[in-house]
């Protein structure tokens, strides 16, 4: 069994958050109605998130201070790739910042959702593509950065890891908390058709996840130390808040916000939010601690 | 020419005593890490009782998952097949902890970084045995270089999970024996 | 680096020649001498941690005071504090009472080596003093053979190697006797087979071709049935009456009173076993047996012993190469005395009989009060003429490792003052006054022999006295001088010498020509190997009065035992005391002595079969008590194999038990039945 890894949980779920913000902005940022002060409150706050989560991962490391060695086998270590793709996406953070400052703050935005302000009026004659490509450049890397950040756990040692289940899980971190916290950041400052959006996305990753896990979890128990995994899942009381504020609690709650007449619950959606990411952390939590590798214990 | 040294164990003559471990230990000054374990095998029917104990440390493997995982390049692996941590180019991240089947990288709270059995290089060099072995009692441990040996008559440890077999451990043992009730 | 010869002075059948490594006067390592072909080079774990052990931060590196016992608050004192506190109650003893029988010792086996022997001398120098003499281990068995053979020899270890086949009977060499286990090893890949009769799976069992269990304490009843076999099947050494006496007679007890069926129900061995197994004996030559010591710790341990060797007489496998009845031996310890006795005549001719075996000359015994070993605390307690007041504990843990604990409490309450020298604290030095630190094999000279292989060696120093410790000699020889100087002739021991000179004193002209050396001071060199014939008894002339192996022995007739091997029942369990306690040796410890360094003293462990466990209700890791009338003991549950379900086994930790039917004899007192300790189990 594994350790409580606070540095990890919080670098992948802080970082997936981050990416996952950015991912929502390029896609709200396709056909020009990003709003110029989500943009702005985005990128602060998934730089903000990042740089956290890139703080917490030197802990993981007995010498922190050497980190930058761990980029010398990216040949064959997905921990280097992890670490490279991570610090791209920053650099391309740093992009996305700079552009976020040339943005005039002078315009003056209406009050309300009803008054709509593209990115390319708010920029002031910045031209719509660099700003996408930003976003798109960062979204990618970081995206990168994540599938890399879970294919150091497919290890043929762990079987509950060595599988897609990793890769899949980590994504769909990324989607449902980077479309939740895109919809507490965005508050009026997104079109309903675009809350509508985000809000479908959360509950299709929410089901997915659900679904994802029922699957995983039958496929665990094929091997002895896959079903430790997940008789440790089961067995622990974590597991079953988690469950419930991250996949029953979303459930119903998003469901209620979709049939509200605006989609204005507010508090809501900062509850949904605030659960899932709870629920997230402590699925994090469990994922190392319910990790079990094969004990060689026999000759064949 | 490249070669690849390996451990082989005679089940038949290890007693599970324990001195291959703890000279492991004293000569390479671990306490209270352990880069040598020994662990139990027992299977028992009717008529018959099969005790024997696995002298297990670092494997060499031909494919070390130690040496793919590391991000900074802290494994090597030598011309004569011995897997050497560098202990200078360790970050202390754990991931060679996490991925080897055998459980041979352990991580040292006292150095924060990972270590594991270096199969006494220095003293091979000298010419000299590794401490486990010059310490095993009854000549059931020994060092040989793999392609001396007529693998009909070994087992390589590994266990039911086919991708584990990939690693190639450099370990061997004989057959165990059964007593009979 | 400077390289030093040591010898490991424990009680351990293996007796290892050490070379120990020193760096600027501390001890860095410690290996196997290879130049010895019993050790060759290899050390079994316990002694791997000897530097541990030598710095250790438990160990007691100065004098120390408890002014209340068992209070665990230690003053340290200076060695001059210590010596006037003892020497004055010494003299303080000898004025009260005009003797000093008040004053008592009590020393086994802590450490073997020779020198170790001053404390006696100590004694007899003070004058007629109380003394603990006897074995906890052996004296059964010792006897037994002695009786059989005429004295008490065994093949050299190497030459189980030319066995075809080995019957390790009661014996667990796997823990106890790890360098043996090569030797088994290489016959069996001349195509020896190996068969282990035990009371339990053991360590043994699990590297031998079979295993048989056997109810404890039936084993010689086994003998007798392999032995009926043998005659049945015509497998009788047809030359046994030009060696043995008394075949005879054997024979025909045989024939008329064992009968396979009641040796198969009381041995738990089903017959057909017992036939293939004695005609595999019979028929296999060389074949050999080893006896293990846990056999004679029962009520009829001698008659066990003397069983097998008529077993191993009758298929004519004494004097074999390779085969033999094997147990041990005590010829190389045959030193000059000169130590344990200021009297002693230095370089007189040898006085080694039996006595002297025992460290006792004949002036001891005619004046010391003498109690057995094993009842010590009963037999001191009620010594009134005079009373027991003064106690000097050496190379012992009588609290842990006695059986009568109640006994014990009740002489330390009438005692004035318990003197305890050891390395660490221990159960004993709980209740002492006083603790002397004393030095380990690294720090001083000694000399040592085996009880199973036949090396002699001198033990060197490798670095001085950790911290104030002393050596058992310096420690008697301090004595004698403050009793001199407060009270001048009132010790005989030298006040002062030189450690090396004294051992070499020890080598006499017997000791040198047992050793096929010239002058003592060859053996400085390294170990030598005494010159015994590989193979015991190989010339068939035993060293019984007959000249003969005797079956009939008229000198245990002498005794009021019987002449003929016979088999006596153990003693059985009660109602009270359903399950059969056995106590044998783990491979981490040796007796009670401190090795793991720095851990605290885990749960007592008791072994089980799977199925008692289940009646008592108990599983793995499971809390329970085990009791008898004499103490009690928490236990956690741990199931084993191939035991019987009316025994349990803790790994030792002895409790109250009987004395042996033989070692009265040889060793001037009866053994410790050990192994016929009854208890009741409960669940906690």
């Amino acid at each position: 069994m594994g350790d409580w890894e606070w540095p990890l949980i919080l670098f992948t779920v802080l970082g997936q958050i981050a990416i996952g913000i950015i991912l929502m902005l390029w896609w709200l940022a396709r056909n020009r109605n990003l709003n110029i002060q989500l943009f702005k409150r985005g990128v602060h706050v998934s730089g903000g998130l990042l740089l956290i989560a890139l703080l917490a991962s030197l802990f993981h490391l007995g010498h922190p201070e050497a980190a930058y060695r761990a980029l010398a086998h990216l040949g064959s270590s997905w921990l280097s790739r992890e670490i490279l793709f991570f610090l791209l996406t920053f650099l391309a953070w740093i992009y996305l910042f700079r552009l976020s400052r040339q943005q005039t703050s002078s315009h003056t935005l209406g009050s309300g959702a009803s008054i709509i302000t593209t990115a390319e009026t708010a920029a002031g004659g910045q031209p719509t593509s660099n700003l996408s490509l930003g976003l798109g450049i960062t979204s990618l890397l970081g995206l990168l950065g994540i599938a890399s950040s879970a294919m150091i756990y497919v290890l043929p040692r762990v079987p509950a890891w060595n599988n897609g289940g990793p890769v899949l899980f980590f994504l769909l971190t990324t989607g449902l908390l980077g479309a939740l916290c895109t919809l507490v950041l965005g508050g009026n400052l997104l079109q309903t058709a675009q809350k509508k959006l985000l809000l479908q996305v959360s509950l299709g990753c929410t089901i997915f996840s659900l679904i994802l896990s029922v699957i995983y979890g039958s496929m665990l128990s094929a091997s002895m130390e896959g079903a430790a995994s997940l008789n440790y899942h089961l067995s622990s009381p974590l597991f079953w808040v988690r469950a419930l504020v991250s996949w029953l609690a979303p459930l119903l709650l998003l469901v209620i916000i979709l049939k509200s007449p605006d989609l204005g619950k507010k508090n809501l959606i900062l509850t949904v939010t605030l659960l899932v990411g709870l629920g997230e952390i402590l699925g994090r939590a469990l994922f190392y601690l319910s990790a079990t590798g094969i004990q060689i214990t026999a000759l064949f | 020419m490249v070669k690849q040294l390996g451990f082989v164990l005679d089940v038949n003559r290890c007693l599970g005593c324990g001195a291959c471990a703890k000279a492991c230990q004293n000569g390479n000054q671990l306490a209270p890490l352990l880069w040598r374990r020994i662990r139990r095998v027992e299977k028992i029917s009717k008529d018959q009782i099969q005790i024997f104990y696995l002298s297990t440390a670092c494997n060499h493997c031909g494919d070390p998952e130690c040496l793919r995982v590391c991000p900074s390049g802290a494994y090597a692996k030598r011309r004569d097949g011995i897997v050497l941590h560098l202990s200078e180019k360790c970050t202390g991240c754990k991931s060679c902890v996490a991925s080897c089947p055998f459980g041979a990288p352990q991580y040292n709270l006292q150095t924060n970084k990972a270590g594991k059995c270096q199969l006494c290089h220095e003293r091979l060099d000298q010419g000299m045995p590794p401490f486990c072995i010059q310490a095993c009692l009854t000549g059931a441990l020994k060092l040989k270089e793999l392609k001396d040996i007529a693998e009909n008559q070994l087992l390589r440890l590994t266990a039911p999970v086919p991708s584990l077999r990939l690693t190639r451990p450099s370990v061997f043992y004989k057959p165990p024996r059964t007593t009979k009730l | 680096m400077e390289f030093h010869q040591n010898i490991c002075p424990r009680n351990c059948y293996d007796t290892c020649s050490i070379i120990s490594t020193t760096h600027n006067g501390v001890l860095i390592s410690v290996e196997g001498n290879p130049a010895h072909e019993y050790t060759l080079g290899k050390l079994c774990p316990k002694a791997l941690d000897d530097v541990k052990k030598v710095y250790s931060p438990q160990r007691i590196r100065y004098p120390m005071r408890q002014q209340v016992r068992y209070s665990g608050f230690w003053e340290r004192i200076s060695w001059d504090e210590a010596l006037t506190l003892i020497a004055e109650k010494i003299l303080n003893l000898e004025e009260t009472y005009g003797t000093t029988l008040p004053l008592a010792l009590n020393k086994y086996s802590g450490n073997f080596g020779i020198l170790h022997n001053a404390m006696e001398g100590l004694f007899t120098g003070i004058g007629a003093t109380t003394r603990a003499i006897g074995s906890p281990c052996w004296s059964a068995g010792v006897e037994a053979q002695t009786l059989d053979f005429g004295t008490f020899f065994c093949s050299d270890p190497l030459d189980m190697s030319k066995a075809k086949l080995i019957w390790l009977w009661g014996v667990n060499p796997a823990w106890t006797a790890v360098h043996q286990m090569p030797i088994i090893f290489d016959a069996i890949d001349h195509g020896a087979k190996v068969v282990c009769f035990d009371t339990h799976f053991s360590a043994t069992a699990a590297r031998a071709h079979r295993y048989v269990k056997v109810c404890p304490g039936t084993d010689g009843l086994l003998a007798l049935g392999f032995a009926k076999v043998l005659l049945e099947e015509g497998l009788i050494d047809p030359n046994l009456g030009s060696y043995t006496f008394g075949h005879e007679e054997f024979i025909h007890y045989i024939e008329t009173e064992i009968s396979l069926d009641h040796c198969s129900e009381i041995t738990g061995v089903p017959i057909s076993t017992i036939r293939n197994l004695a005609i595999e004996y019979g028929q296999t030559h060389p074949a050999c047996i080893w006896a293990g010591f846990g056999l004679q710790r029962y009520t009829n341990g001698g008659q066990t012993l003397r069983a097998i060797d008529a077993l191993g007489a009758l298929a004519g496998h004494l004097g074999e190469e390779g085969g033999g009845v094997q147990y041990a031996q005590f010829e190389t310890w045959r030193f000059s005395g000169a130590i344990q006795d200021p009297f002693h005549p230095i370089n007189s001719s040898s006085n080694a009989d039996q006595a002297s075996v025992d460290n006792l000359t004949l002036n001891q015994k005619q004046t010391d009060r003498l109690l057995n070993i094993n009842q010590f605390a009963e037999e001191a307690f009620n010594c009134t003429d005079p009373p027991v007041k003064m106690l000097w504990i050496s190379g012992r843990n009588p609290l842990s490792q006695d059986g009568n604990l109640q006994q014990w409490k009740k002489l330390i309450s009438q005692l004035d003052l318990i003197v305890v020298s050891d390395l660490f604290h221990s159960k004993s030095s709980e209740a002492a006054d006083l603790f002397l630190p004393i030095t380990t094999h690294y720090e001083h000279w000694d000399l040592n022999s085996s009880y199973w292989h036949y090396w002699v060696g001198v033990n060197e120093p490798a670095i001085p006295p950790v911290g104030e410790s002393r050596s058992d000699l310096q420690i008697a020889w301090d004595v004698s001088s403050k009793l001199n100087k407060l009270k001048p002739g009132s010790c005989a021991f030298p006040i002062s010498g030189d450690e090396k000179e004294t051992l070499l004193r020890e080598l006499g002209p017997p000791m040198l020509d047992i050793l096929g050396i010239k002058k003592a001071e060859d053996l400085l060199n390294g170990p030598v190997r005494a010159k015994y014939p590989r193979t015991a008894w190989e010339n068939r002339t035993f060293a019984t009065p007959s000249r003969r192996y005797e079956f009939f022995s008229s000198r245990a007739s002498d005794a009021h035992l019987s002449p003929l091997p016979i088999f006596i029942p153990p003693l059985n369990s009660s109602i009270d005391a359903p399950l059969r306690l056995l106590t044998p040796h783990h491979h981490s410890t040796i007796n009670s002595q401190v090795y793991a360094t720095g851990t605290a003293n885990p749960d007592y462990v008791l072994h089980l079969a799977p199925e008692l466990a289940q009646r008592y209700d108990l599983a793995v890791g499971d809390r329970a008590q085990i009791w008898n009338e004499s103490g009690l003991l928490e236990v956690v549950i741990q199931p084993i194999l191939g035991i019987s379900n009316d025994v349990v086994i803790v790994f030792q930790e002895q409790v109250e038990g009987p004395l042996t039917d033989m070692g009265q004899l040889t060793l001037g007192a009866r053994g410790f039945a050990l192994n016929e300790t009854f208890v009741n189990l409960r669940k906690l």
